[in-house]
């Protein structure tokens, strides 16, 4: 055999050969890249139609988050035209999820862009609507909302679009949210608390996020009492627990709940131990129990009143 | 260089000996490169970078800081990848050319030196570029996540005076605006992302010098070589469907001693082109890790480890087919 064959049959088999073992540290090596989420998603193929063929190729290319970088300012200068132009947002903002589905910061503002800005640029405030207004302004909030939810779903460790999706379900602007579903965005405030990133120290944002969910829990039919206690433990659990928005649901729950003028956080204050109510002042059917049944006992006479003006409640 | 080749002659076959050789002929390749004013384009990259940082703008600060991030390091991903092939691929030819490959190669200088001496010198070029461009990227990026922090905090400021913000909020907000620009600030992530994209250059020179050992032009080395870098990309899916299990026929039909199902028309063909991308290329999606360090996630030593290994084994293959290839060729 001429030693140039034989070269080049070595060099073959050499590429050949050695697939036996790199395939398997190929595969390992990418398993262990993925767990870690240092690799993107795979490359969603439909987005071919939407992107030019060079910029589909960069993107398979590596080059995936500078592109969605780029729609991201394309979206930009579509949103500050006059009037912005609210499908080129949607379209760029589309292709910068699909392009980086694991990046919250996309889904974030194609939600925030089309449940907010697009949306409201629909609403008339107080003027007629026309049918098609109303129309945009439902398709572009519903559509934001399935944007997060979305989002979601691919970030579910990523306390940023449980938030911002809690705050459109329990958006009060009947403009923007007809119907909110305060429900719906307790559950969303709590789960983002509980997120990593929310609970990264000092983990002042897991309790702001908690005191959202609260907050959100006392609007919510059949779970004022839960609510109530909940935010009763939280504002007396520290000094700084006297946000306006916590003493204005504990105050809007003390009606609900027909609490006693003399228990409430007005004649109480704060308190540094756990306080209960006793339950007989409760309505006659408790919707969650307060406590487990053996610590279920009435408090201390003299609670809730400064030990200088003591006196015995009847 | 030929004078100092001819000094390490006399005891060629030892270990240091060798190392000169390699480190004389890596300093000519870097000279050569040097002199081809490949450093001009690192004015061109000072141009984009002051675009990207400077002049245009996108929808919040943290958004900006990305887009200075996304483009520097895109920017010294095409960069290092282009140059790695071509100057694999011009560099061959024009030692032939030049006739300089001659002159060496008539002193005690074997070819695998040759050739090892011309990728270390394409890799050095390249090391000192990502270097640059990185403190340059960096620089750009410190001064933007100045200003863009001073800006948020006089902004919060400016609402706690005017009532908009109670303490509490503007304390949380101050929070999650430092945590949010620190994020897209200059992290140790950043400096591991360079060292992932070098790697990646590393792997696809060595392919492009393979290539140039045995193509018959320039622009076949160029062409083929940046076919290779983007089916590289999509090698991983590739891989995936050729270790796929093979399908499974349905446990009614193994029940009723059924044959297993026909495999769905084109599969064998499918699997053996899958094959052959996943026994040839190597896996470039492997180094995309710098999309994740530029959103703000967590690269472990552990994770550039495992990339250096694999890389290492690449070169390994791709040298040692380019070596086969160049130690017989005609010149």
């Amino acid at each position: 055999m001429r030693p140039i064959l034989r070269n080049q049959l070595c060099a073959v088999g050499l590429i050949l050969g050695s697939a036996v073992v790199r395939l398997p540290v190929e595969t390992a090596v990418t398993e262990d890249l993925l767990a870690q989420n240092l690799l993107p998603a795979k490359l969603d193929t439909s987005m071919r139609d939407e992107m030019s063929q060079e910029t589909f190729v960069a993107a398979a290319g590596g080059l995936r988050s500078l592109i969605a970088s780029y729609y991201e300012v394309e979206a930009f200068i579509a949103f500050h035209q006059q009037p912005s132009r609210w499908d080129q947002v949607d379209k760029y903002y589309t292709l910068c999820c699909q392009l980086q589905p694991r990046t919250t910061h996309y889904w974030n503002m194609y939600g925030w862009m089309l449940s907010k800005n697009a949306a409201m640029s629909y609403a008339t405030e107080g003027e007629a609507t026309t049918g098609r207004e109303e129309q945009m302004l439902e398709y572009y909030r519903d559509k934001g909302l399935a944007v997060l939810l979305r989002g979601i779903a691919h970030n579910p460790d990523s306390y940023v679009l449980y938030r911002q999706a809690g705050f459109l379900y329990g958006e009060l602007n009947p403009q923007i949210n007809p119907h909110p579903d305060h429900a719906k965005a307790a559950a969303l405030f709590l789960r983002g608390s509980k997120c990593p990133d929310a609970m990264r120290p000092p983990g002042n944002t897991a309790k702001y996020l908690y005191r959202f969910h609260l907050y959100e829990l006392a609007m919510v039919p059949g779970q004022e009492m839960r609510a109530y206690d909940a935010l009763l433990t939280l504002y007396r659990s520290s000094v700084d627990e006297d946000f306006p928005t916590t003493i204005t649901s504990i105050k809007r729950l003390e009606e609900q709940l027909k609490v006693p003028i003399m228990y409430r956080i007005d004649a109480v204050g704060k308190k540094p131990e756990p306080y209960r109510i006793p339950s007989y002042y409760l309505p006659s059917t408790p919707l969650l129990p307060l406590a487990k049944p053996h610590e279920n006992k009435l408090p201390p006479l003299t609670y809730g009143i400064p030990s200088a003006r003591r006196r015995p409640v009847h | 260089m030929t004078a100092s080749l001819a000094s390490s002659s006399p005891a060629h076959r030892g270990f240091r000996p060798w190392v000169r050789r390699l480190w004389v002929l890596t300093g000519h390749t870097f000279t050569q490169l040097v002199r081809m004013k490949v450093f001009y384009f690192l004015l061109v990259f000072s141009l984009i970078l002051f675009v990207a940082g400077f002049v245009l703008s996108s929808v919040s600060p943290d958004a900006e800081l990305k887009l200075v991030k996304d483009t520097s390091f895109g920017v010294m991903q095409i960069f290092s990848a282009l140059f790695g092939i071509v100057g694999m691929a011009l560099l061959l030819p024009k030692d032939i050319e030049d006739r300089t490959l001659y002159t060496i190669l008539s002193k005690p200088v074997r070819r695998y030196e040759y050739l090892l001496g011309k990728y270390f010198g394409v890799l050095a070029v390249l090391g000192v570029s990502l270097v640059i461009m990185h403190v340059m990227a960096c620089g750009v990026l410190h001064l933007k996540y100045s200003v863009a922090m001073s800006d948020e905090m006089q902004g919060l400021e400016e609402a706690l005076e005017k009532g908009k913000l109670d303490a509490a909020s503007f304390e949380l907000a101050k929070e999650e605006a430092v945590e949010k620009l620190s994020l897209q600030g200059i992290r140790p992530d950043l400096h591991m992302a360079v060292v992932a994209i070098f790697l990646k250059a590393a792997v696809i020179t060595a392919v492009a010098m393979a290539v140039s050992t045995f193509a018959g032009s320039t622009i076949f080395t160029l062409l083929a070589t940046l076919s290779i870098y983007v089916i590289g990309h999509l090698q991983a899916t590739a891989r995936e469907s050729f270790l796929a299990p093979p399908r499974q026929p349905h446990m009614q039909q193994v029940q009723a001693g059924e044959a297993a199902p026909p495999a769905p028309a084109g599969s064998v063909p499918l699997r053996l082109a899958t094959g052959i991308v996943a026994v040839i290329f190597p896996d470039f999606q492997v180094y995309n890790v710098v999309d994740a360090v530029v959103e703000g996630k967590t690269l472990t030593w552990g994770a550039i480890g495992k990339m250096g290994a694999l890389s290492a084994l690449y070169l390994a293959i791709y040298l040692g087919a380019a070596i086969f290839l160049f130690a017989e060729k005609e010149l």
